[in-house]
């Protein structure tokens, strides 16, 4: 009777572990339907202008030489790599071939890197791969990048939109058309798109990854993604089940959501909002005392609770707590007798008035309301200008803003890019003026080491640097928070946010 | 009476002229370097933005460039998207007919609906129908459709998981599936179109109703149903007309908003991106479209007039 009994136990265990394992096991097949909110602005990597928002789709037809994760840098479409003190050699993978048949190896590389590096190509990552004198073919599958100064951006800007592989057969083909006909070597490859509406992307069979069960990835056979740019007509249609997966989700909604049904994530995506001030101004923004006074007096958990409804957080700068290089350390409370008595050491005991720019959307209006508020207790007061994004941007190039409100959309892949284009003198995001020599000689030599501690060490500096002259004050961090219905699994995001769905599965 | 047709169809030439002008004027004159959108993120790159403002033919005065665009138009060459390089061509012959059959499924069955609720209203004045027109028709017009399309999509997609929340499947590959998912826009556009129409409708009967030649056919015993249908209607229906061509303008702007929130790929949705995009040659070519068909409705409208009205076509002979 025991031994019966035992047997029993025994096979009813073993059949359940079976039915858990089925249930585990990934299924293939399936058309997923995603949202997002932005039209693509290139299907080229080298020319996309918004790289956060591009990277839904690209990271589905493109892979990178080098995957930054968490953990660091991982390979990708380079096997292993060597950094020495002046160049950087990459042993490339085997056997990867493009949607177009042709083979992905070293010539290909230096013909995407060199194409990137030319003025023609007008890539937006010009920036990063600066210090790039030449590029190598060693051999079949090695690349010898040779820089002319240590750089050690270099990796992080080939785990990124530098390091983006197009078949070179492919650019050779379509020339200028190339942004709307993408040749890569990712899980997925461009079926169909109307520009600005969605693209249907089909399963790459040659893709070089194995799944678990021996086959190729992906799992899925197709996967649509369709612009929204309406917030709630595209979370209604994830309620509905028209779409399994959207971009963002506003942190008020996540609250409307049913969990059987629909599961919110928090990606390692976060903006970091921050509110700008004009330092080549005529007037009282000029001095930084009266921008110290202003960081002062701003109650910033008043952002937290209003705007990102306690999911967001406060921090020192720009970087994030998970980021390697993070480091604590802000003199900024909320202190309104300091914040006074600042103001009354510049020469303006009274406050004074000014100007506030802002981009006509949500949440800036809203949080741009609550700074004049604030702004308001220490007698700085003003008129709130919203203006559409073109011109937002326009007037702070033309050195006519005064203070204006903005985000940092962050992690980028090194901390070279994620401070250098905001508060470099010569950044492209850089839309107060800043410049100081202070600041720019820390930032050079933070990228001229290879060496973490030291890199992380002259990073805390320039963040002190930062926080006295104050050209912008950081107001919060507002994690970005993406929805997907429940029987999508496998479903995972890059550091920026980017979808990788080369192991997703719909069950 | 060919001759005013003729002369009608033709003075839609300087009228389409007269508007790309001032198109053209506005739209450089709107503050904000298409160069920078096309930059994008990498804007402030001085030697970037330049080089594509060069490549744009951006640099050129106004008065040239506006003769290049004519001429390219006049040659069916309607320019290129500024960053995705697509022919505005191709993207014209992609969209455009998603916003006609949008436009003409929601003018098509509000008409249906509005003129006979209208006539109905009129004929049974002050009575339960003709208020809950009067309330109904009056929310139509108050409501904005871009909140009814959200309300329409939470109802019947969400809710009742009925009818699609978002998609487009073109009406030649699958008739069905198409107006599955036309019917929420349509509705959304349609009904403060229907809400207009059947106000004209009531009040252009009345008036009609009350006129002598009514009396005069009811004193010598016509049946009503004749009076209404062979006197009455004929002549209330001509203001009806008139105000139906007039809202084809709203209708074309309403879908604007009904695209972007069902994400169907058409003109609309093309054209707010453009704007923002400063996107010239695929602005100045849909507002031309739009402006095109405007035209050509109230053109289409004043024919049909001279050919059924006589007292037009005499007038004018």
């Amino acid at each position: 009777m025991k031994r019966f009994v035992a047997l029993f136990l025994v096979a009813v265990l073993a059949l359940s572990t079976v039915s858990v394992m089925a249930a585990e096991a990934p299924v293939r097949g399936g058309t997923l339907n995603a949202a997002v909110a932005a039209k693509w602005t290139s299907l080229d990597p080298t020319t996309s202008s918004a790289r956060a928002g591009d990277k839904f789709i690209l990271n589905q037809l493109y892979e990178t030489l080098i995957v930054e994760d968490a953990n660091g840098y991982q390979p990708g479409l380079a096997e292993s790599w060597v950094a020495e003190d002046k160049s950087l050699t990459l042993t490339l993978r085997q056997g990867v071939k493009f949607h177009d048949g042709t083979d992905f190896n070293a010539e290909a590389v230096k013909f995407v890197l060199d194409r990137g590096m030319t003025a023609e190509a007008k890539a937006t990552y010009k920036s990063e791969v600066a210090d790039v004198e030449n590029v190598e073919v060693v051999d079949e599958y090695t690349v010898r990048i040779n820089l002319k100064n240590p750089s050690a951006v270099i990796v992080g800007a080939l785990s990124n939109y530098a390091g983006f592989m197009i078949s070179p057969a492919a650019i050779e083909k379509f020339g200028e058309d190339i942004v709307r006909n993408p040749v890569g070597t990712g899980p997925f490859m461009m079926e169909e798109a109307v520009d600005g509406d969605h693209i249907t992307l089909v399963r790459n069979p040659e893709y070089w990854k194995q799944a678990a069960d021996g086959q190729p990835l992906p799992y899925l056979d197709k996967v649509v993604i369709t612009v929204m740019s309406d917030d709630a007509s595209k979370l209604l249609n994830l309620k509905s089940g028209a779409i399994s997966l959207i971009d963002n989700i506003q942190n008020i909604n996540i609250a409307t959501l049913d969990t059987a049904e629909i599961t919110a994530l928090k990606t390692s995506a976060t903006k970091t909002y921050k509110m700008m001030v004009n330092v080549n101004d005529e007037g009282p923004l000029s001095d930084p005392k009266v921008r110290q006074a202003m960081a002062y007096a701003l109650y910033r958990d008043a952002f937290v609770q209003a705007i990102s409804a306690g999911y967001g957080y406060i921090g020192p700068w720009n970087i994030t707590p998970d980021q390697w290089f993070y480091s604590e350390g802000t003199p900024y409370t909320y202190d309104v007798e300091k914040a006074k008595a600042l103001l009354a050491e510049a020469g303006y005991p009274d406050g004074f008035e000014t100007t506030f720019h802002v981009t006509a959307r949500e949440p800036d209006k809203t949080i741009i309301q609550i700074i004049q508020g604030q702004l308001a207790e220490v007698g700085i007061k003003g008129e709130i200008v919203p203006l559409e994004k073109l011109a937002f941007n326009d007037l702070w190039k033309n050195g006519e803003g005064k203070i204006g409100l903005n985000f940092c959309p962050v992690p980028k892949p090194d901390p070279y890019i994620q401070i250098e284009q905001f508060f470099g003198s010569a950044g492209n995001n850089n839309f107060t003026g800043y410049a100081s020599e202070e600041f720019d000689s820390l930032l050079e030599q933070s990228v001229r080491t290879y060496d973490l501690e030291e890199r992380k060490a002259l990073i805390a500096q320039m963040q002190q640097v930062f926080l006295t002259d104050s050209p912008e004050v950081m107001l919060f961090h507002n994690p970005t928070y993406m929805a997907y219905r429940n029987d999508l699994h496998g479903f995972y995001t890059d550091l920026e946010g980017g979808w990788i769905l080369s192991e997703a599965y719909i069950k | 009476m060919w001759a005013q047709t003729i002369r009608k169809l033709l003075s839609m030439i300087p009228i389409l002229l007269l508007v790309s002008i001032v198109l053209f004027t506005i739209i450089n004159l709107l503050p904000g370097d298409p160069a920078l959108a096309v930059a994008g993120e990498a804007f402030r790159d001085e030697a970037l933005v330049a080089q594509i403002r060069e490549d744009l033919g951006l640099n050129k005065p106004l008065v040239v460039r506006y003769f290049n665009w004519l001429g390219g138009v006049l040659q069916g060459d309607l320019g290129r998207s500024l960053k995705s390089r697509q022919p505005v061509v191709e993207i014209v012959r992609e969209r455009l007919p998603v916003t006609l059959e949008l436009t003409f499924l929601s003018m098509f069955f509000s008409t249906l609906i509005a003129v006979p609720l209208g006539i109905y209203a009129a004929l049974h004045r002050n009575k339960a129908a003709d208020v809950i027109n009067s309330i109904v028709s009056m929310l139509g017009v108050a409501m904005p459709n871009f909140w009814l399309a959200i309300l329409l999509i939470l109802a019947f997609s969400v809710n009742l998981k009925l009818l699609p929340s978002s998609g487009y499947v073109p009406f030649f590959t699958d008739p069905i599936g198409n107006l599955r998912f036309m019917i929420l826009p349509a509705f959304s556009i349609g009904l403060s179109f229907a809400a207009t129409i059947t106000r004209q409708t009531r009040s252009s009967m009345l008036e009609v109703l009350g006129q002598d030649y009514i009396m005069t056919a009811r004193s010598k015993g016509l049946r009503d149903r004749v009076t209404i249908w062979k006197h009455a209607l004929r002549n209330a229906l001509i203001p009806v007309v008139t105000v139906i061509s007039m809202q084809i303008g709203r209708l074309i702007g309403g879908a604007v908003v009904t695209e972007t929130v069902f994400a169907l790929p058409g003109i609309g949705r093309e054209l707010v991106d453009g704007i923002s995009q400063r996107n010239y040659d695929v602005v100045m070519a849909l507002i031309l479209i739009t402006a095109f068909f405007v035209v050509f409705a109230n053109t289409f409208v004043d024919i049909l007039y001279i050919l059924i009205d006589p007292r037009i076509s005499k007038k004018n002979d």
